[in-house]
């Protein structure tokens, strides 16, 4: 087998309008500044493609990067970042997903795909280290992603699929690869816009060597040494999976419950993590490679199905008052089917279960009922009746019909299963999120409610504390990492783990952003390092996470994306909750104003002039 | 010459300038009214504009039935009913509105759910065939436009009733003078759009006329010092004031362009109204300069006074009155881009926008819709 040392540094760009492909160079300086996976990503996109172009039209590019650690051994790094424009918010959509398709298209020789134009007829591309094959995928048209899967294992070691939602170009329909997907922003209507079904890589090409295999096994093994060490990472998600956030949350009333009104709930232990391992016998089923292994399949009313993740549980079960796993698990597979992005789908349907209490609307769907809700999934992904409305998502229906209060989203894309009014960084961190409001730009609500490293309720600190999570969280994502290895990678450092909470608490609340400062995130860089021979520092390393997330801050400005966007939907702004005696609500304001400055943006939310020139972001 | 035939309503009273919120005991107790629900904003209570209102009321016999300092944005249903049931809860008799956007709608939301008895949902099928309860507008200087208007916006719902329009108007400097440059800006163009529309239509009306000439005057007479500085008095003043003839001419006439494409992208984009209209008003005059009517030389008068009018040929006025309109908007430069491009707005979003527009309104056709877009877009 052939070696690849390091990267190979170059990407396959297919037409397909023309049917053609070639190769593009990436260069040294590129890597260096954005390190890879989401950052290159991006970085490519903001060369190549012109901003305001429509996110279906032929110009839209689709962006797939590997990043630097898959393939090498690192641990949780078999993943691979895309980059497109979002038709669901018509802003930089990216997502991270740890389906097998990178480590084929990596080990297939390329370190990324772009994909242009729009091919004629329904086809799906078999990539190798030879080339692009166009295939007819008439045939697949129609079909699941399942199913389509299964018919293409032969032809590669990994596949990216759409399914029906994906065809018909529901905003928020995704991209499946394996068991895994490119959940958030809608890229499955990008690839069904361009007649494309499916994308395969032959992969077990190549071999992946670091450069400097002594300096990047030593941090690999200092890496699983903390992952094996820490408490969420070895116990917590390994034994219960995403889904011991639920009683977590729940404790910390932060859990959806009833479209976002509520924050805990008397059953939530129902649809926790601890009880489905129980119930359904659970085993492993992860992205691979992975050390922390959180994903997990169970057996479910006598079929072996994929245990739905925090996210789903949580939109699917508690935010509308549905507390049987069974249902959610259905519910779960009927999205994985037609390729629906989950979250959107369950905060679709529970505006929907809202706006039909109020009268908005005329629907079958009510709060606490599972009935209908299979039937609404299957007319969102094929577009049928009223499901051609919520194919759109609640921002669009909530333009059509009333009811943007309760439209939980920002910026078009439905919030994630954390309530911000119990997390005032998650609130700030939503409200300001590149992506929408997206749970993964900081993840906040885990340093605030389950670590209670930060109070949650303290406006001191949080914009700074916003800013450095989302850069390095750019980083994580760049290098590609599993973001879960956070946990170990910054907790388990002398610093961080042996200073008692009720110290560490107040420093990185008043003396952030001193604090961070402190905070030992060296590892990833080591093994960045060590893979590709380069220099990189920790504080080299953050600067370039820094400069990944204005970046994509400064393409979303280029929009029209400004500080009248960064807001959260009116409910978590005016109403407080039964589970908060003190009935608090977010003051985004005051938060915006601290994170603005901690950024280097204007008070509009526009990047300066200067924080772009110290970032080399060259303005466009 | 009189027109064969025209219409025209306006019901509220205005108070306004000096010491102009100590008329509203008065105005309550000859509308009938003691016990009023004071709807405000949180960012105006902050401001300390509800203690100001409060004080303007202690010497007299009216009794605060409530005082709701939370008012979002967004009318939404929610919070209507919210606050219906607080009035009915407290038993208000009348609705004071503190504030101009959100505030001003939700308050004619509840107006018509307490009035009307009924469910804020099935108002938008009811005629309204008699007067609400006693209404009180006291405007800050960031109208959004209908306001003062004969007209409600509540959830995504467009409501219009001459019974709609607010009993009286307070319009006080210590309540208008908070609003800052942009709001000023904003609030200025819609005024303007809403006037040259109402008096641009085929069908002339010399009552409307007066209105949409007065909103005119003001503006072109204190825009440019009050943008300057927002919190000087007679200006913040006198630009509510033009809201409020523009908002009562617009009443009186049909729906313009520059009016139903501007609520279509500002629902879209987050964008304020006022600034999309002063943008696609720019096209919409060059347009109308070239085409068969074209501007009203009439607006010179309103515009320049009696002096310029009477120097100005009679064949140039149509162009200086143009140019008359065209230095007001560019004294919003400052806050307003040009283009929509440099609004940011994708050009791909364009289709989308005519096409809602000519769902909302029919009396223009999707072509037309497009055609100002296009220009608005490109600046030609
Ligand atoms: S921890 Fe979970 S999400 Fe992360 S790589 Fe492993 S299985 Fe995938």
């Amino acid at each position: 087998m052939q070696e690849i040392i390091g990267t190979s540094n170059k990407v396959i760009e297919v037409d397909l309008s023309s049917q053609s492909y070639r190769e593009i160079p990436i260069a040294e300086k590129d890597l260096e500044l954005y390190l890879g996976g989401k950052g290159l990503g991006l970085k490519l996109f903001y060369d190549r493609v012109p901003a305001g172009i429509d996110p279906f039209s032929d110009e839209n590019e689709f962006i797939v990067m590997t990043g630097v650690y898959v393939g090498t051994g690192a641990p949780c790094a078999g993943r691979f970042a895309a980059v497109t424009k979002s038709p669901l918010t018509g802003l930089m959509g990216t997502g991270s997903c740890g389906g097998p398709f990178g480590m084929a298209l990596k080990t297939s020789g390329w370190d990324g795909l772009i994909v242009k134009g729009k091919a004629k007829s329904p086809t799906y591309l078999v990539i190798s280290s030879k080339g692009v094959e166009f295939k007819d995928a008439k045939k697949f048209w129609g079909k699941d992603t399942q199913t389509v899967q299964k018919a293409l294992e032969k032809e590669g070691s990994g596949a990216l699929v759409i399914g029906q939602a994906g065809e018909n170009k529901v905003l928020y329909a995704n991209v499946c690869s394996g068991h895994r997907f490119l959940g958030r922003c809608g890229m499955g209507a990008v690839l069904g816009s361009k007649n494309l079904k499916a994308i395969v890589a032959k992969g077990n090409e190549f071999k992946i060597l670091p450069k400097n295999p002594k300096k990047f096994d030593k941090a690999r093994k200092k890496t699983l040494k903390f992952i094996n060490r820490n408490q969420i990472t070895s116990i917590l998600y390994r034994q219960f999976g995403t889904n011991a956030n639920v009683n977590l949350s729940n404790a910390g009333g932060i859990l959806p419950v009833r479209n976002f009104t509520g924050g805990s709930h008397g059953e939530a232990h129902k649809i926790s993590g601890e009880e489905m391992a129980e119930r359904f016998d659970t085993k492993f089923s992860t992205c691979k490679p992975c050390a922390i292994l959180c994903g997990h399949k169970g057996n479910i009313n006598g079929e072996i199905r994929q245990i739905p993740e925090y996210e789903t549980v949580g939109t699917f079960g508690s935010n509308l008052e549905i507390f049987d796993p069974v249902a959610i698990s259905n519910f779960n597979e009927l999205c994985t089917k037609y390729g629906l992005d989950t979250i959107s789908t369950a905060v679709t349907i529970a505006w929907a279960m809202e706006a039909t209490e109020k009268g908005l609307i005329k629907t079958d769907l009510k709060f606490g009922s599972p009935d209908n809700i299979e039937k609404t999934i299957t007319d969102i992904a094929f577009r049928r009746g009223f499901g051609d409305d919520l194919a759109n998502g609640t921002r669009k229906l909530s333009q059509k019909y009333g009811g943007a209060d309760f439209a939980i989203n920002v910026k078009g894309l439905e919030m994630a299963a954390y309530d911000p009014r119990g997390a005032w960084g998650q609130a700030l961190s939503y409200a300001v999120a590149n992506r929408g409001a997206c749970h993964l730009s900081t993840a906040s609500f885990a340093v605030e409610v389950y670590l209670n490293m930060h109070d949650p309720f303290s406006l001191k600190g949080k914009g700074s504390m916003i800013a450095f999570i989302e850069d390095v969280t750019c980083a994580i994502n760049s290098m590609h990492i599993c973001q879960f290895t956070a946990f170990a990678v910054e907790l388990e450092p002398f610093v961080v783990k042996y200073t008692p909470t009720f110290l560490l608490n107040p420093m990185i609340t008043y003396l952030n952003p001193i604090a961070t400062k402190f905070m030992d995130v060296s590892l990833w860089p080591e093994m960045w390092s060590g893979i590709t021979g380069k220099r990189m520092g920790m504080f080299k390393w953050i600067k370039a996470g820094r400069r990944i997330h204005v970046l994509e801050r400064y393409m979303n400005t280029r929009e029209g994306i400004s500080r009248k966007d960064d807001t959260l939907p009116q409910r978590f702004l005016t109403e407080g909750r039964h589970c908060d005696p003190q009935q608090r609500t977010v003051p985004l304001d005051q938060l915006i104003d601290s994170y603005y400055k901690a950024r280097g943006f204007d008070k509009n939310g526009i990047p300066k002039d200067r924080t772009l020139k110290r970032l080399k972001i060259e303005k466009k | 010459m009189i027109p064969y035939n025209f219409t025209f309503l306006s019901h509220p009273k205005i108070c306004s300038g000096l010491k102009a919120l100590e008329h509203i005991p008065f105005e309550l107790e000859s509308l009938n009214a003691r016990k009023p629900l004071v709807i405000t904003s949180n960012r105006w209570d902050k401001k300390g504009l509800s203690k100001t209102l409060i004080k303007a009321l202690y010497d007299s016999n009216i009794i605060i039935g409530a005082l709701f300092t939370n008012a979002p944005f967004y009318p939404s249903v929610t919070i209507i009913n919210e606050l219906s049931q607080l009035y009915r809860d407290r038993g208000c008799d009348s609705i004071i509105a503190l504030g101009c956007g959100g505030v001003a709608y939700i308050a004619k939301a509840v107006n018509m759910v307490v009035s009307l008895k009924t469910d804020i949902l099935q108002c938008a099928d009811i005629t309204i065939t008699s007067p609400l309860k006693p209404m009180i507008i006291v405007p800050t200087a960031d109208c959004q436009g209908g306001e003062m208007a004969a007209i409600a916006y509540y959830e995504r719902f467009e409501k219009q009733s001459d019974f709609l329009y607010p009993d009286v108007i307070v319009i006080d400097s210590r309540i208008t003078r908070h609003a800052n440059s942009q709001e000023v800006a904003n609030s200025a163009l819609t005024a303007l759009a809403h006037a040259i529309e109402a008096c641009g239509i085929d069908a002339p009306n010399p009552i409307n006329d007066a209105y949409a000439h007065t909103a005119l005057q003001f503006i072109y007479q204190y825009l440019q010092r009050t943008i300057k500085r927002p919190s000087y008095k007679d200006g913040s003043v006198a630009i509510v004031n033009a809201a409020a003839c523009a908002d009562t001419a617009f009443s009186n006439a049909p729906q313009g362009i520059v009016h139903v494409l501007a609520q279509v992208i500002a629902l879209d984009t987050n964008l304020q109204a006022g600034m999309v209209m002063g943008i696609l008003l720019r096209y919409y005059l060059a347009d109308k300069l070239h085409t068969k009517g074209g501007i009203r030389p009439e607006l010179l008068l309103a515009l320049a006074g009696i002096d310029t009018y009477a120097k100005t040929p009679e064949k140039e006025r149509q162009k200086t009155a143009y140019e008359y309109l065209i230095q007001c908007i560019d004294t919003t430069r400052e806050f307003v881009p040009a283009t929509l491009k440099g609004l940011n707005i994708p050009r791909y979003k364009l289709k989308e926008y005519a096409r809602l527009a000519a769902t909302k309104n029919k009396q223009y056709k999707e072509s037309a819709y497009m055609e100002l877009l296009e220009k608005a877009w490109e600046g030609k």
